[in-house]
């Protein structure tokens, strides 16, 4: 089956499955995409700030930050 | 004396290019089977290769060849891609899901019935691809928060989304072939066939539903709390795009009445749809499905090159023979035999080999024929993961979220699904169009 499925070459198409996926789950699990440019003059660590998108505790700070900017308007 | 030795000549030179013919056919399937070349690329290298012996033989002249690729269906179809296309980017579709996925709730026999129903009614506009890819991602999203297997919801969306545009000129690529060879319109589509169709949605359903109904038992879940108009960015267009295609449907149901074309319909919304559409005309034309079209192309030379050699007035004949001059048996044995062909071969490719066949018929009911090819061609389209790329692209789907189903998994559905639509449409038809012996 996996040879069937290699040979068929519809990993392309799958792309748009990803894309239309992103769409439903940002809308089903209410989540919003940011994009965060890198801050000026720390151009040194560039490595380590694109390594912050898949950091965990950072993602929990922003998370935390949401919060409590969210309770405080509410 | 002479003249009976030409003939003969005349008739032995016909066979020999009728061999090459069929040698370059087998040729193809060999390219695109063992993926040396991409499916619509084979397809074209076929075409080219009958252009060249066609030409050297004196089969047909190249202002007989420049008419081969019929300039009509490719049209209706890059017209009613472009339409559809502006009306997905709008985000109707997507509006549509969510809201049926939130009338369901948690509960997950109601949403699998509901999933099934959306794929059905979704593929009678977008693709059949498309629509697996729009289908499988939706799901996949809410059986992930659910908790819930994604693959019975997956396998039945499949089967239903092959199902879902068998009533409508615009449902699947086959549809546009016959429609437009056969002069049958979108309306006749619908008044010959869509009885039947709401028919199988139930049926098929309900069928699907008994077979993974204990696959279903897993803890209700509280209904997702969203919003489904996050999903439209604006709503503006997204009325422009519902009008529009709204408009699109009407036209297409009155083309008799109007005396107009339907690829000139498709045509003129398309312009029509990039104009007032609000979307970035070159976003659209990326987005259309440009293999099935080279595809389409390439098997259009391909039928026009076999009807030179005679064969498919041969095929005609054979099956007139066997059917005996009875419309009854000539109508099952198309739609059982172009069904049969449709579960290891594309079925746009059967429609086109069998579509000069039965404009060779005489004497017969051909509205029954039509309609006999219409659900071969389209019921069998998901009976194996063989049969078509939307099976495959099931598979995949599953692949990325991390399921496997075996080919014999898939195939007993397939196959059971199939036997029974093909069952019921052969009584359909029997009725519908008074085909009692």
């Amino acid at each position: 089956m996996s040879k069937i499925l290699k040979r068929l070459r519809f990993r392309r198409r799958l792309t748009r499955y990803d894309e239309v996926k992103k769409e439903f789950e940002k809308v089903l699990r209410n989540t919003i995409t940011m994009t965060i440019d890198l801050p000026e003059g720390l151009e040194d660590v560039l490595e380590e700030f694109l390594a912050l998108e898949k950091d965990e505790a950072f993602l929990n700070a922003v998370k935390e930050l949401a919060k409590k900017l969210l309770e405080t308007k509410r | 004396m002479g003249c009976r030795k030409s003939s003969a000549g005349l008739e032995e030179e016909l066979m020999l290019n009728t061999i090459i013919f069929v040698l370059i056919y087998l040729l193809t399937l060999l390219l695109a089977a063992t993926e040396m070349l991409n499916l619509s690329v084979s397809v074209l290298t076929g075409a080219l290769l009958m252009a060249y012996f066609g030409l050297s033989n004196g089969l047909f002249t190249y202002q007989e060849a420049l008419g081969f690729i019929d300039m009509r269906i490719i049209g209706l179809i890059i017209g009613s891609m472009i339409v559809i296309g502006v009306v997905e980017k709008s985000g109707l579709f997507h509006l549509i899901s969510l809201y049926a996925m939130k009338a369901m709730g948690g509960d997950p026999g109601r949403f699998f019935i509901a999933s099934c129903l959306m794929a059905a009614i979704i593929s009678m506009f977008l693709g059949d691809q498309a629509s697996i890819l729009f289908i499988g991602a939706a799901v996949v999203t809410v059986t992930k928060l659910f908790n819930h297997n994604p693959v019975p919801y997956i396998v039945s969306a499949a089967i239903m989304t092959n199902l879902g545009g068998t009533s409508t000129l615009i449902g699947s690529t086959s549809n546009m072939v016959i429609g437009i060879h056969s002069g049958l319109s979108y309306a006749n589509f619908i008044s010959y066939l869509i009885p039947l169709e709401f028919t199988l949605w139930i049926v098929i359903t309900i069928i699907l539903y008994l077979i993974y109904k204990p696959q279903l038992v897993v803890e209700r879940r509280s209904v997702l709390n969203y919003n489904p108009w996050r999903a439209v960015k604006d709503r503006k267009i997204l009325a422009r795009s519902t009008i529009l295609l709204v408009l699109f449907l009407i036209l297409m149901m009155f083309t008799d009445q109007l005396g107009t074309a339907p690829e000139a319909i498709a045509l003129g919304f398309a312009i029509l749809a990039l104009v007032v559409g609000g979307q970035e005309s070159v976003e659209i034309f990326r987005c259309l499905d440009w293999e099935t079209i080279f595809f389409l192309a390439g098997m259009l030379f391909f039928t026009k090159g076999f009807e030179r050699t005679g064969l498919l007035t041969t095929l005609s004949n054979y099956i007139m023979g066997i059917a005996g001059g009875s419309s009854l048996k000539s109508t099952l044995l198309t739609m059982w035999s172009s069904g049969i062909s449709s579960t290891v071969i594309s079925n746009t490719a059967v429609a086109l080999v069998f579509t000069p066949i039965i404009q060779g018929l005489h004497g017969l009911n051909k509205s029954a024929l039509w309609s006999a090819l219409i659900l071969g061609t389209n019921l069998g389209g998901a009976t194996t993961p063989l049969s078509g790329s939307v099976w495959i692209l099931a598979l995949g789907v599953l692949r990325r979220e991390g399921f496997t189903v075996s080919f014999v998994d898939f195939t007993k559905i397939g196959v059971i699904t199939t036997v029974i639509q093909l069952c019921i449409a052969s009584l359909y038809l029997i009725l519908r169009f008074g085909l009692v012996v």
